[in-house]
């Protein structure tokens, strides 16, 4: 489905992608995989589980995993505070669709992209493994990441 | 399956399941010595049923061999062969073929042709067998309606039986039905109705003079095929006015036609006795009322339903008078909305429970073929088969069944010289019992069989190496190895135990459904398994346990009792908490906190701790919490459908309050014990 | 439009013929044996009775021989659903007062024919 998806976007030769930031640095998520956004909730943590894992929250009586996406790309922790949000997305894993969340410091924008304004991240250290990343693209000047979502909440890593 | 045959052709495959096990019932009951009509009856009615349905939805295999089938039993029915145990025998086969070509149709399974075709044989022989000996009445009528007139202008006499209406037919019907054929110049002769004032309107005193006339060459079997359902009830004669028919045949025709309902009668009307001794005999087995509902719809009002229960007993944290000063009416309005919720709750659930006989009804004919087999003479018991347990349940549990079955009959029960040398009957018995017992369902599975031989085990055990050869085991844990990974392989597993599984799938499979398996045997005198299960896999009776400030849900069935223990009572090996002395005996004990590297948030200052004691595989361990909140249905959530299996869990729910609470799996958290 | 009663204890059949003849426009009840069908028939007035000949509890030749002695049903068509090896049951089926009978295996196209034949 994700590549029928992202057919579909080339067809109309632009996507949309949703930026976010963590500290600093900019990224992006493909819009059409994000569910909702929400805002940080209390979680039941999940015993023994990896650190960037944060708990699970009952999203209309489905149990969901929520990541921290600071501790996923190995950065500081940061406290909470009001523009900490929750983006729930729908990740395609060999065991077929699922939901889970990922925890970033604050949404920014959404961006249309032609298939010309994404590059290749092949020359630059981004400190996070290559299979996280789609590429890379200008949002006002500055540079934001592509995650490919998939890669980054592959299960298994859990 | 939005197409309406493909539905109904969905239906006629639950219902050939149950016909086929309907018919191994009637043929595993059957008693040679008294047969009852009733019993045949229902047999060749299931066989029946398949024959049309099959032939209806364009299955011709199915058809074919029903028919096959349906004619041997015909001729039961009807005395012209006696019901042998050879009949029953190759009754038995015939179901095997039967489930063969429904599973080809339903599943695509492969048609096992060689095993029909020797069955068919089978049943041809026992159908030619006697058809010599007795008479066979009624056929070769048809032969009669051979002639091969045809012609485009035919003339009709038509004269109907006075009761013709009574039938609910209409001649005028027939008529018309002829303009099908061609054009029709119709006289009616009134003659012999009588005048008004004795004429009775329910007699029909018609005839007609009918003359047809076709485009096409019509036969007197089309002519034949109009009036068919009333060539009985009617005098009919059919003259072909074209030039070169023979007109004999026609009048020849008209004879066998009229002559007919004279020697029907007869067989009829001791048909019709029959119907109502055997109507008069039917037991009092009524079926209820049933419909059938895809397990998906019921699963997703199960869910909604659980998600009702969330909201309820969220309202129910709302009672703070201040806020509420209406609340005594809301709580009154929140009490009774918890009620129905409850009623609710259990009527949703009873939809989905299914009697255990799903399960059991397989186990007298595998029992059967298996004693052929192995020249074993053994009785099935079965006791409590209404019990009733989720359909997935059922489903998960016919394999352990199985299994165990299979165990007995191979290895608990002797064969019979043997048992007649011990002094027990020739005859064996294996008995399937099913309860209920708060909330969950028992069964038991007895032999009177050899029973387990602790040496021989142990022997076993020592050989494979489970155990130290000086190990020191009492006698019912020694037994209990039997149920060791490895205990069991190839070679003390002979084809009948089958597939090489061992009884530790067996007990993992039972855990894994969160239930546990005991077994209780004794040398000479037999061996039951007992294995205890949660009527259902979706709802889960659980107590909340809190530990720091996190809740978690353990197992009402796995939760012995809770105590509190003294600290100075409690052995600790440097800072670990170890064991205690729990009913004169040491047992583990598990700090939850530290299991689950809690941060701690409680001062570890309180002089005593409280202990959940639990018990997994008959082994107890405690677990140390800090509190007990409610006890409380819970509705299972699987943590696989978006995240991964986590080892010390079984899945979560979703609390009163909106929260997820995870629960608790103690076999994996009893593994964790030793990893410390 | 007709009111039709059919009675068979095959939920399958019933379905296909129940299917068929809502489609053509009837209203449709279902009984799954006999009795139920006689329950039925005594509780509405039916315009046509389709029976089956084999089913437990009561068999279709009872039912219709039964159904036959009620005044209301005296002429009412009654078509039972017989296999072709079932000769002798044709008979006895006309003996109990059916009008007819439908053969099977049938199609949905063959059943609405005979039911046009005997529904004006």
């Amino acid at each position: 489905m994700s590549e029928s998806l992202e057919l579909e976007a080339q067809e109309q030769s632009f996507s949309e992608w949703l930026s976010f930031s963590l500290g600093e640095s900019s990224y992006a998520v493909d819009i059409l995989r994000v569910r909702e956004i929400r805002t940080w909730e209390r979680m039941a943590r999940i015993p023994n589980s990896k650190e960037f894992l944060l708990g699970l929250i009952n999203l209309r009586g489905a149990i969901v995993p929520i990541v921290d996406l600071r501790k996923r790309f190995g950065l500081s922790a940061r406290p909470l505070d009001k523009e900490t949000v929750v983006l729930i997305m729908t990740v395609m894993t060999n065991q077929g669709e699922k939901t889970m969340g990922i925890m970033v410091d604050k949404i920014c924008d959404v961006v249309n992209l032609t298939d010309d304004d994404i590059k290749s991240a092949d020359k630059f250290d981004l400190t996070i493994s290559d299979r996280f990343v789609h590429g890379i693209t200008d949002v006002r000047g500055a540079m934001a990441v592509l995650l490919n979502i998939d890669s980054v909440l592959d299960t298994v890593d859990f | 399956m939005s197409d309406p045959m493909e539905r109904f052709k969905q239906v006629f495959f639950d219902e050939s399941a149950e016909a086929l096990s309907a018919i191994e019932q009637h043929l595993l009951d059957i008693d040679l010595t008294a047969i009852e009509p009733e019993v045949i009856n229902d047999i060749f009615r299931s066989a029946h049923s398949l024959k049309g349905g099959s032939a209806t939805f364009g299955m011709s295999r199915l058809a074919e061999f029903t028919h096959f089938m349906e004619t041997l039993l015909d001729m039961v029915r009807d005395g012209q062969r006696d019901f042998t145990q050879e009949v029953v025998d190759c009754l038995f086969e015939c179901l095997d073929c039967l489930r063969n070509l429904v599973n080809h149709y339903q599943f695509e399974e492969q048609v096992n042709g060689e095993l029909i075709a020797i069955v068919e044989k089978q049943l041809q022989e026992l159908i030619d067998g006697k058809q010599e000996g007795k008479p066979v009445e009624g056929s070769g009528d048809s032969n009669l309606n051979n002639g091969l007139v045809h012609g485009k202008h035919w003339e009709i006499h038509f004269s109907p039986d006075e009761e013709l209406l009574l039938s609910g037919n209409e001649p005028l019907r027939y008529i018309e039905e002829l303009l099908e054929l061609g054009s029709v110049n119709v006289v009616c002769d009134s003659s012999d109705v009588p005048p008004l004032n004795q004429l009775n309107p329910i007699h029909l005193k018609m005839k007609w003079l009918i003359t047809l006339d076709s485009e096409e060459a019509i036969s007197e079997e089309d002519l034949a095929e109009v009036f068919l359902w009333i060539e009985d009830e009617a005098t009919l004669e059919y003259r072909c006015l074209d030039q070169e028919a023979p007109q004999l045949v026609s009048s020849a025709l008209a004879e066998t036609t009229k002559s007919a309902p004279d020697v029907k009668v007869d067989t009829v009307s001791s048909d019709v006795d029959n119907a109502e001794t055997s109507k008069a005999k039917a037991p009092a087995k009524r079926t209820g009322q049933s419909i059938r509902v895809e397990l998906s719809k019921i699963d997703s009002l199960i869910n909604l339903l659980g998600e009702l229960v969330i909201t309820q007993s969220m309202l129910s944290t709302f009672n703070n008078m201040v806020q509420f000063p209406e609340l005594r009416r809301l709580q009154e309005g929140l009490g009774q909305l918890e009620r129905h919720t409850r009623d609710l709750q259990d009527g949703v659930m009873q939809i989905r429970m299914l009697p255990i006989d799903f399960c059991f009804s397989r186990f007298p004919r595998m029992v059967r073929d298996l004693c052929k087999q192995l020249g074993k003479k053994i009785d099935v018991v079965i006791e409590g088969e209404n019990t009733e347990v989720d359909k997935t349940v059922i489903e998960e549990l016919t394999d352990p069944l199985v299994h165990l079955v299979r165990n007995s009959i191979d290895h608990g029960i002797e064969m019979p010289d043997e048992r007649e040398a011990l002094g027990k009957p020739r005859v064996g018995t294996l008995k399937l019992v099913a309860y209920h017992q708060v909330g969950n369902i028992v069964i038991e599975i007895s032999d009177d069989g050899k029973g387990l031989a602790v040496d021989k085990i142990r022997a076993k055990a020592v050989e494979r190496g489970l155990i130290d050869a000086n190990a020191k085991l009492a006698p019912q844990a020694c037994k209990e190895l039997i149920f060791a990974a490895g205990f069991s392989t190839a070679d003390a597993v002979t084809d009948l135990s089958g597939r090489g599984v061992g009884m530790d799938v067996v007990k993992r499979n039972i855990q894994s459904l969160g239930g546990q398996i005991d077994l209780h045997s004794e040398e000479n005198e037999g061996t039951t398994f007992s294995i205890k299960l949660p009527l259902t896999l979706s709802i889960l009776d659980g107590q909340l346990i809190k530990v720091m400030d996190e809740t978690y849900v353990v197992p009402m069935l796995a939760i012995i009792e809770s105590i509190k223990v003294k600290r100075v009572d409690i052995n600790k090996i440097g800072e670990h908490d170890i064991s205690f002395k729990w009913r004169s005996q040491f047992i583990p004990l598990l700090n939850l906190a530290e299991t689950f590297s809690l941060p701690e948030t409680k001062p570890d200052s309180e002089d005593s701790l409280l202990v959940v004691v639990v018990e997994h595989d008959n082994q107890q361990f405690g677990l140390v919490v800090n509190e007990l909140a409610n006890h409380q249905q819970v509705v299972v959530k699987s943590l696989e459908a978006n995240y991964i299996k986590v080892d010390e869990l079984s899945g979560a729910t979703i609390l009163g309050d909106g929260s997820v609470a995870l629960i608790l799996d103690v076999g994996a958290l009893m593994s964790r014990l030793k990893v410390h | 439009m007709a009111k039709i009663l059919t009675v068979d204890d095959s939920g399958s059949m019933r379905a296909m013929v129940a299917h068929t003849l809502s489609e053509m426009g009837h209203e449709v009840e279902e009984a799954e044996n006999g009795q139920l069908g006689l329950d039925a028939a005594l509780a509405t007035q039916f315009d046509l009775v389709i029976s089956d000949v084999n089913m437990p509890v009561m068999d279709g030749i009872t039912f219709v021989t039964n159904l036959r002695q009620q005044a209301n049903y005296r002429f009412t068509p009654i078509l039972m659903l017989t296999t072709e090896s079932g000769q002798d049951k044709k008979g006895a089926g006309k003996e109990a007062g059916a009008t007819g009978w439908i053969v099977k295996p049938f199609n949905p196209q063959k059943l609405s024919a005979l039911v046009n034949k005997v529904l004006k």
